[in-house]
């Protein structure tokens, strides 16, 4: 009797488990799709509701203001197309490609997605982006864009996989504060280095320490390559590291010369506002007050700084020698994926955000100076003071004949984190300027070679 | 395994088939468990093996290259060098100096006065927070140049040291860190003195033996266990740092403080160089394998179980 007790006990004790161990699968296998699909936003449940909708995955980066924007635009679009239903995948610039390639990794892509300069020509030579030619005329009209940016940055190989969203140019931010409490004029629009360091001298008479005129950018790459544009030389030379080894000595010694006279911020003031323009108070040496000619950065983070230092943050370019150092850049593209199934609708929901007013009306300059001439015009009477001067200043680089940035070959990225670990190693005075330009050429070069050997 | 299947033949066919039942039974309850084990950790483990073999840019698909990634780790990887002597000297001065430490305030908390309770409350409680990023961002706050530590030292007259981001002390603000995350350890300690039998004291001070004697002749040999235990952990546990290293300095100036499990993430989620990562990933296992070995071989000389 009690043996038979205890058999059925056992048995449902089986049952309970293995429904246990079921609904737990089953928790496991809901929530990785509910999390793929969709990114935290809106549910799925509108999926099931009506087959004949098309599901778009978009996908973009940016901050709290621009996810609203962009909310609101993707409403407008599915009212004005209701048989495709955007489901939104948003994060901050950080998160954004780690996700971004994961999906990638694991072929599940979002169809339309933001994309850099920095990462188009990897994304389409890895072939993950989608050539929009086919929809040029149909569902994408570009004519309203700037078309040396649609053949030069937005077409890789022949494919036309990046459709430019807004402009943007690199800049030097200056603090007039300082300028203004030392009686200085600031410096001229169009300056050279030795102008900027004369200044940085001027200042710290007035000052003392503590203040530095200008804020050591030597381990930065891109500032590395303005220079070089400037003086008519160019970082890269197909998969490889290009530039003349006098020029970048001449770089090393200008800034060695700089940090020795007090005219440039020494190196673990340099070191704790690594990365550049990442606009955090706490560390950025400009908001700090702590530097009056800091960069280079780009004409699209002025309003973040704007907000905080109001008129007392200005742009300069970024300075000349036989020409200006400052680049035009588109500052994002949107882009679709290869394997999208809905390449057309893709196509549309481009078209919606780069061409529309009702989108620009949104949207309005949250993503820079938009691309669209049309869309420019329609925008100008809501343009603010701050707009205003970020046009003025594109406008203005535009005028100087710059250079168009140089995303470099596949594995740039790595290659920019090297830059600023050997020339650190300058900076703390830990290497020679003969090691420093040896090693850079050296393991720079082994890092193109292998991501470049197919 | 064989003898003891003919010994159960031997005595009963039916103890054998209630045994396997019994097993069966085991495997069913640890099921979610094992089933964990198997899908998140075993599968993902043999796949990143295999995927260390190959040249995984996380965008393309992986090709294998056999040893390659290893090859270029050890004869031409600088920074594999410069991350693995960093985490080497982090391992080496913190595990060391947090056990001391932790060691110290667990005798200091072993002491019965009143309200002892809440004092060792008070004393645990950062540790329950210690790995995050929070503290981590206090910590850089308070090392920083303006941060609460120069301040107090330029009111005593020293000049401020810009303590994170000079190569010459920003490791040693991360081992800083490590000791004072010292709770866990000293709470394990805690539990170890008390089981300490105090008769032993007595007798020990009856016979005329010193304190210091008395904490190197009873306390630290009979302590020994919760050494091991501790050294072990804090090791492993030492050689995986990451959320320090990356919130307080980035690994930096010069990667003074680049640790390896920094350098593994920057490969693997900066660079999506996945298959070089994983073969780094699997060069820590096998370092901390060796260590953990090691501990354990050597053990037997130091450490004393009462029995």
């Amino acid at each position: 009797m009690s043996k038979r007790k205890s058999s059925s006990i056992k048995h449902l004790l089986t049952i309970v488990t293995v429904m246990l161990v079921i609904a737990m699968l089953a928790g496991c296998g809901g929530n990785a799709k509910g999390e793929s699909n969709n990114g935290g936003a809106n549910g799925s449940g509108t999926v099931d509701s009506s087959s004949d909708q098309i599901q778009l995955r978009f996908a973009w980066w940016g901050s709290q203001g621009r996810h609203d924007r962009t909310l609101k635009a993707i409403e407008l679009f599915e009212k004005k197309y209701p048989h495709i239903k955007v489901v939104p995948e948003y994060s901050s610039w950080d998160g954004y490609w780690e996700r971004l390639s994961t999906q990638v990794a694991a072929k599940n892509a979002p169809d339309v997605m933001q994309m850099s300069i920095l990462y188009i020509k990897e994304y389409s030579e890895r072939n993950v982006l989608g050539d929009m030619n086919p929809y040029v005329g149909n569902q994408l009209g570009i004519e309203q864009l700037n078309a040396d940016v649609v053949a030069n940055q937005g077409t890789v190989d022949g494919k036309l996989t990046g459709i430019p969203a807004a402009d943007n140019a690199s800049v030097m931010l200056i603090n007039k504060e300082i300028f203004k409490q030392a009686g200085i004029e600031p410096p001229a629009i169009d300056s050279t280095w030795e102008e900027l360091f004369a200044k940085s001298s001027e200042l710290k008479a007035a000052l003392g320490d503590g203040v530095y005129g200008v804020f050591d950018a030597s381990s930065s790459l891109e500032a590395f390559m303005y220079y070089l544009f400037s003086k008519g030389d160019s970082l890269y030379t197909g998969n490889e590291l290009g530039y003349s080894d006098d020029n970048f000595r001449a770089w090393l010694e200008m800034w060695e010369q700089a940090r020795n006279e007090g005219l440039a911020t020494p190196a673990n003031v340099t070191a704790a506002a690594l990365p550049l323009s990442n606009a955090d108070p706490n560390k950025d040496a400009l908001l700090k007050g702590q530097v009056a000619v800091y960069g280079p950065t780009w004409v699209a983070v002025f309003p973040a700084y704007e907000s905080l230092m109001t008129e007392n943050v200005d742009m300069i370019a970024y300075p000349y020698a036989e020409q200006t150092g400052s680049v035009l850049q588109t500052a994002m593209f949107f882009s679709t994926a290869a394997q999208s199934k809905h390449p057309e609708e893709a196509a549309l929901l481009i078209d919606f955000l780069v061409n529309s007013e009702e989108a620009a009306d949104v949207l309005e300059t949250e993503r820079g100076l938009p691309e669209n001439k049309s869309i420019r015009s329609y925008l100008e009477p809501k343009y603010t003071e701050r707009d205003k001067r970020m046009i003025a200043m594109l406008e203005h680089v535009s005028s100087i004949k710059p250079s168009m940035y140089d995303a470099g070959p596949k594995g740039a990225g790595e290659v920019t984190s090297l830059f600023e670990q050997v020339v650190q190693k300058h900076q703390f005075g830990v290497a020679t300027i003969d090691e420093v330009i040896a090693e850079f050429r050296t393991e720079g070069n082994k890092i193109f070679a292998k991501n470049n050997n197919e | 395994m064989k003898a003891r299947s003919t010994k159960g033949n031997q005595s009963s066919s039916g103890f054998k088939l209630s045994s396997i039942k019994e097993g069966y039974w085991g495997y069913i309850f640890i099921s979610p468990w094992l089933i964990g084990l198997l899908v998140l950790t075993l599968w993902p483990m043999l796949q990143s093996l295999y995927l260390s073999l190959t040249q995984f840019h996380l965008l393309e698909s992986p090709s294998f290259i056999g040893l390659g990634n290893y090859e270029e780790i050890f004869n031409s990887d600088k920074t594999f060098a410069q991350s693995l002597r960093v985490t080497f000297i982090y391992v080496l001065f913190s595990v060391p100096l947090k056990l001391a430490f932790a060691l110290l305030v667990a005798m200091l908390l072993y002491q019965s006065i009143r309200g002892m309770s809440l004092f060792r409350a008070i004393f645990y409680l950062p540790s329950l927070i210690g790995g995050s990023v929070a503290i981590a961002a206090i910590w850089r706050n308070l090392f920083g140049l303006d941060g609460m530590i120069n301040k107090t030292l330029s009111l005593i007259g020293f000049t401020p040291v810009d303590w994170i981001n000079m190569p010459s002390t920003s490791l040693s603000t991360l081992i800083a860190l490590s000791v004072w995350q010292f709770g866990s350890a000293m709470v394990i300690f805690l539990a170890g003195l008390k089981q300490i039998p105090k008769d032993l004291y007595e007798a020990a001070s009856v016979d005329g033996a010193g304190k210091l004697r008395i904490f190197f002749k009873i306390t630290l040999p009979l302590l020994t266990p919760m050494i091991l235990f501790n050294l072990i952990m804090q090791t492993i546990n030492s050689f995986q740092m990451f959320t320090q290293a990356f919130v307080v300095t980035k690994g930096g100036p010069i990667h003074s403080t680049f640790v390896y499990a920094l350098y593994l993430y920057e490969k693997a989620f900066v660079f999506f160089d996945m298959g070089y990562a994983s073969a780094l990933a699997w060069i820590l296992l096998i370092i901390i394998a060796v260590f953990t070995a090691v501990l354990f071989a050597t053990s037997k000389r130091w450490v004393h179980y009462e029995n």
